[in-house]
């Protein structure tokens, strides 16, 4: 509810932390519309929000999630893809035209008016949730109208980038506005570019124009947000002194370390499921124990539990629902109970047992070898050449067979189960753990493989 | 200073005149030009290393990389003429529907900046492409890219198309892009992950050594 996401924005107490999940072009996989069709229709926007509202259960949602809004007013062309949000072909600046020449984008302009019409039907309809407004970065949308350039242009040009900057600063500070008036709640600035830049830069280029963002949407009697993607860790205390009210980054940034320094400066954070290995590809276990740890790490003080970024078009629905469980039925106090048991069931269910041969019975010695992969790993290449050398040399005493067994095969994660491995590359001689992470001289190799022909014969 | 470590020094700072110059000059002094190319590897590898340590960012690579291909260009040709041979060969591409190639220029200059040669395909490459590519070129490594996640599951296709056209065991495939993570590629498949342009290359040298 959205109380209890403003109440932790302002660091208030509250009894569960919220949860906002980032529903962009997902919301059209939840109506069986392709990302292209979906993010130009108000209707299906209003569609696919409404169903994310009512199977996740969230306190908070963004309207929508695509950073080529503005730029595709501005005049870059997009190509469309139907499982993501389109992406910038072609940079007008770069391509001749001037700066002076790009009008500032009006309510009425490319998609805008179909975002701001499902902003305003959901809101009418759903009175209890924060919507988000989301506005493309400065860095990024200065980047979509002049191309990379502009990155070395930062050290060559600064001027002309302090112009394009400002420029992209005005456009946020206008989207923020027509996000204000048609009733966004949180107007958050998507920037995720700026992981490419040092502090300093960011402090010379972009610190003004955040700052000069945050105090119109505070302005406004909004609560603005700074949402970053990447390995943004260096620019997070630039960014917190530009005093975004809300602050939200992806997995490439630790909670712990993002809740440290947020903290400082009494800004909330928020963060940071994984949207490929956990929400994508992950099951509802994996889902449910990842958002209890980002819980736990994190805590209920400021914190707003979301994944990374963008969900991705086919996230698997349950996965979804599976988290808003934990956000609403498991108490704050149970949650290191909750984690335990989740991982427990996760490696009971993802793991077979190894069906062991019987040894006894064998008339050579079984000579396993556990590897990540022999060609791209070194030590397990020598640990596999350590055997084969004793093949070639002991061919006829005693005889045994051996294979590679490697870290991408399901079996692989079974036998080191089965066998109790600590370390790989192994040795396991007819079920025997015989070598782990030390690679055997020839003579301890045929030392153990005659041990292990002898026991045949008890 | 030795003319050779000006070289290096200057590429460092990006100083794209000035390496052109120098470069210039050691080949009228007839410095061999696997020495002259040595000097370009060098400097790069400390712009590598310190991108990968967080000392420098993206745009200081880029004109640092500028300043590398001033000199790189002057001694190509006569590097073909003398028969110097590449550490490898790579096709490069960021994937299908993504058009983000920073990331990918990026790993694509500090490999040719350490002697690989690399064949690059572009933005929003097909699967398709790729094996094409693999077919017409025969490389050691196949690199793919990708910044948009939404578009990293598309690496996945690729490399199920190399395996279906029985390519998959002639390459190396590595991965990388902002959204990417060691566990993603373990599960996709790929051979090797890396966090940034440097460990690219440290990687794919090591895994080119082990395979042959």
């Amino acid at each position: 509810m959205k109380d209890i996401l403003f109440d932790v924005i302002k660091g208030k107490k509250t009894k569960r932390v919220p949860w906002v999940p980032f529903v962009g072009v997902h919301g059209g996989y939840l109506i069986g519309s392709s990302a292209d069709e979906y993010l130009k229709s108000s209707d299906k926007i209003f569609e696919g929000i409404s169903v994310a509202i009512q199977r996740y259960r969230p306190d908070g949602i963004p309207v929508a999630f695509d950073l080529q809004i503005e730029a595709e007013v501005l005049g870059c062309k997009l190509m469309w893809s139907k499982n993501s949000p389109p992406s910038v072909s072609s940079h007008p600046l770069e391509e001749g035209t001037s700066l002076d020449s790009l009008k500032m984008p009006s309510e009425k302009d490319g998609r805008i008016p179909i975002i701001m019409e499902a902003l305003k039907r959901l809101k009418e309809k759903y009175k209890d949730i924060a919507f988000y407004g989301l506005v493309t970065g400065p860095l990024t949308l200065a980047m979509h109208l002049a191309g990379a350039d502009l990155l070395m242009n930062m050290l060559l040009d600064p001027q002309s980038v302090e112009k394009v900057i400002s420029f992209s600063c005005n456009v946020a500070i206008k989207m923020s506005q027509y996000y204000s008036k048609n009733g966004a709640d949180v107007i958050a600035i998507v920037d995720p570019t700026v992981s490419l830049i040092s502090p300093q830069t960011f402090d010379q280029f972009m610190s003004d124009a955040y700052t000069k963002i945050f105090e119109f949407i505070k302005s406004q009697n909004k609560i603005s947000a700074s949402f970053v993607c990447g390995d943004a860790r260096k620019v997070i205390e630039p960014i917190c002194k530009t005093y975004p009210d809300s602050f939200h980054a992806d997995e490439n940034v630790p909670l712990s370390m993002l809740r440290g320094t947020t903290q400082k400066y009494g800004i909330s954070f928020g963060g940071n499921i994984p949207l490929t290995t956990v929400l994508f590809s992950g099951n509802e276990i994996l889902s449910q124990k990842v958002a209890a740890e980002c819980i736990y790490e994190s805590g209920i003080d400021r914190f707003v539990l979301a994944p990374g970024c963008d969900l991705l078009y086919d996230t698997p629905p349950q996965n979804l629902e599976a988290v808003s469980e934990v956000v609403h039925d498991v108490p704050m106090e149970k949650i290191g109970e909750y984690i335990t048991e989740k991982a427990s069931r996760i490696v009971e269910e993802k793991i077979e047992p190894y069906k062991t041969p019987n040894y006894k019975t064998l008339d050579h010695v079984n000579v396993d070898v556990i590897t990540i992969n022999a060609d791209t790993c070194a030590a397990c290449k020598y640990m596999v050449e350590a055997v084969k050398s004793v093949g070639d040399k002991f061919m006829a005493i005693p005889p045994f067979e051996w294979s590679e067994h490697r870290l991408s095969e399901k079996t692989t994660l079974s036998m080191i189960k089965t066998f109790g491995l600590k370390q790989i590359p192994s040795i396991v001689i007819d079920g025997e753990v015989a070598f782990e992470g030390i690679v055997p001289t020839h003579d301890e190799l045929v030392k153990k493989i005659r041990e292990a022909f002898e026991r045949k014969k008890k | 200073m030795d003319i050779l470590q000006e070289i290096s020094d200057n590429l460092q700072k990006g100083q794209v005149s000035k390496v052109g110059i120098l470069v210039k000059q050691a080949l009228e002094d007839k410095i061999d030009v696997k020495t002259i190319l040595g000097s370009l590897i060098e400097g790069m590898g400390v712009v590598g290393r310190r991108f990968r340590d967080g000392e420098i960012y993206v745009p200081e690579v880029l004109i640092a990389a500028r300043a590398m291909y001033a000199g790189l260009d002057l001694i190509r040709p006569l590097l073909v003429q003398t028969g110097a041979t590449y550490i490898g060969k790579v096709v490069i591409g960021t994937v299908k529907g993504d058009l983000h190639d920073i990331g990918k220029n990026l790993v694509k200059m500090m490999m040719e900046g350490a002697g690989f040669e690399v064949i690059d395909l572009g933005r929003d490459v097909s699967p398709e492409k790729f094996v094409e590519a693999v077919k017409a070129n025969q490389p050691d490594i196949v690199g793919m890219s990708a910044l948009i996640t939404t578009t990293m599951v598309n690496m996945k296709d690729t490399i199920e198309a190399l395996k279906r056209a029985n390519l998959r065991d002639k390459v190396i495939v590595m991965v990388g892009g902002a959204p990417v993570t060691e566990r993603f590629a373990a599960e996709i498949g790929a051979d090797s992950y890396a966090k940034d342009a440097d460990t690219a290359v440290a990687k794919a040298k090591a895994l080119i050594s082990n395979k042959r």
